[in-house]
């Protein structure tokens, strides 16, 4: 049978380039670069980056929290697997977004992803996203670099979208899909779909192909022309552990070592236009506080974003921070988001394209009651 | 006539009123109020606005001046700075200020 589960595994990573500037169409192209690195499932915002200052959080959670995190300050700490973003917070060249969302309180995958890009208080509420409108004022709109577009960085503009189809291995199936298709049939066909992954991935095919990491690398080449893309989308899918989370190893985790390495590779490829770039972090929600029956975490609301990039003249963890105590708790189970996540974003806009806060909060979210937080993360 | 328990509850009031009310306002200092009034409106919380300098008020100043840039190294704004840093919240740095207290920024201190 087909599961939510599945199918969410089954989507697989992906990559969007897109406002290549155009020759008769951008005027002076703008400096900065935005890379958005969308973590599809729901992240777990404490399981990252854990307030060990708060007592309550050994108290609501006491199994998932890593035995060994690297302490930032007295109150908050961060997961030993993002070792390439310590390294980014010691140089002061990245910040942390703590109990922090969308406005978004609904829990559902699809609702919260179509909230996260479209940038509206309501999902399916506007067919464009945040990053294209964005794009459309600073008149970098141009060629999206895939098969599909995504609704974040559409705009009003057309965004005409290329795939060069000779890409090496970018026919061959991801192992994800080839376990989609193994989870929908039995017995021999079953197996043979199974062997099939296996050698799949015994030849190194996904990893060349899919792999967020490659997709990182490829992003970083791109961005680092002059002519190259000034906005890149990277998806990193399967956060959602409704069960056997881990703590210090375990699935959670070795998704945050993909995530960090891809902050690693982006770094390193984009040489010299690290400094002009700005890469953060989004997540649809985040996830309930105390663990479930399952040793995993259900949808949640407030989580964490990173944020790393050149533009980060001074690290430091952002945070209204709530408490973890039940009466804290918003609904009495997830960690309450006290910072709205379109604040963030418009940030890094400001950052990045120039733009003025009230255009971005007029023009590219529609709500002018979007407080400025530039200041506190980029100043 | 007033029985021996509604004397008691006269008693216990009125003791209850002389010790918290007047003796708060008796304490209560109007530049320490001007302070806990501004730091109401940011996220720096000084506890209840009695106009009584405490700790909370003394911790809740000193972060939003030090995030805000403007604590010198290791000053630290005590009682008798109060009114000084009165006129300051309402001087032209009032929105600066404002600005800055609407969200908590926890520096790294990784060795």
């Amino acid at each position: 049978m087909l599961t939510r589960r599945h199918f969410l595994s089954g989507t697989g990573a992906g990559l969007f380039l897109s406002g290549y500037p155009v020759h008769g169409f951008t005027k002076n192209a703008i400096k900065g670069r935005i890379v958005v690195v969308l973590l599809e499932g729901g992240m777990d915002g404490l399981l990252a980056v854990p307030p060990i200052g708060d007592d309550n959080l050994f108290k609501q959670r006491r199994a998932l929290v890593a035995s060994n995190p690297l302490k930032l300050n007295p109150l908050f700490g961060i997961h030993p697997n993002f070792k390439n973003f310590s390294s980014m917070l010691l140089n002061d060249e990245a910040s942390i977004i703590h109990a922090t969302s969308f406005p978004y309180v609904g829990r559902s995958h699809f609702e919260g992803q179509n909230v996260l890009q479209g940038g509206m208080l309501a999902p399916f509420s506007i067919k464009t996203g945040w990053l294209g409108r964005a794009m459309d004022i600073a008149k970098t709109a141009g060629k999206a670099m895939s098969l599909e577009t995504p609704l974040i960085i559409r705009g009003a503009n057309d965004l005409d979208n290329f795939y060069p189809a000779r890409i090496k291995h970018s026919r061959l199936p991801s192992s994800e899909t080839l376990r989609l298709i193994q989870s929908t049939h039995l017995n021999n066909a079953a197996k043979v779909i199974g062997k099939l992954t296996k050698n799949s991935m015994k030849m190194g095919v996904v990893s060349q192909a899919r792999d967020p990491l490659s997709l990182a690398a490829e992003a970083g080449r791109a961005m680092r022309e002059k002519d190259g893309p000034r906005v890149a989308v990277v998806k990193i899918p399967q956060f959602d552990d409704h069960s056997e989370i881990g703590t210090d190893t375990g699935h959670h985790p070795e998704l945050f070592t993909l995530v960090d390495r891809t902050f690693g590779k982006l770094k390193s490829e984009l040489k010299e236009e690290w400094k002009n770039t700005i890469v953060l972090t989004m997540t649809e929600f985040g996830r309930t506080v105390k663990e479930n029956g399952s040793a995993g975490t259900d949808h949640g609301y407030g989580s964490v974003g990173l944020l790393a990039g050149g533009l980060i003249n001074r690290s430091s963890v952002v945070a209204n921070w709530p408490g973890l105590s039940n009466k804290d708790l918003y609904e009495k189970r997830d960690l309450y988001a006290t910072i709205d996540y379109r604040s963030i974003c418009a940030a890094c806009l400001e950052a990045a394209f120039g733009l003025d806060h009230d255009v971005i909060s007029e023009r590219v979210f529609l709500d002018k009651t979007i407080p400025r937080t530039y200041g506190h993360i980029f100043g | 006539m007033d029985t021996f328990l509604d004397k008691l509850i006269k008693l216990i009031l009125i003791v209850f009123i002389n010790t918290y009310f007047f003796a708060s306002s008796s304490n209560a200092d109007t530049s320490v109020l001007c302070l806990q009034k501004f730091l109401k409106k940011t996220v720096f919380v000084p506890g209840s606005l009695d106009g009584v300098w405490g700790d909370k008020t003394e911790n809740s100043i000193n972060s939003l001046l030090d995030q805000a840039g403007m604590l010198k190294p290791n000053q630290n704004i005590s009682a008798q700075d109060a009114k000084e840093v009165c006129n300051l919240l309402h001087s032209s740095k009032r929105d600066e200020l404002l600005e800055s207290g609407k969200f908590k920024v926890f520096r790294i201190e990784i060795d």
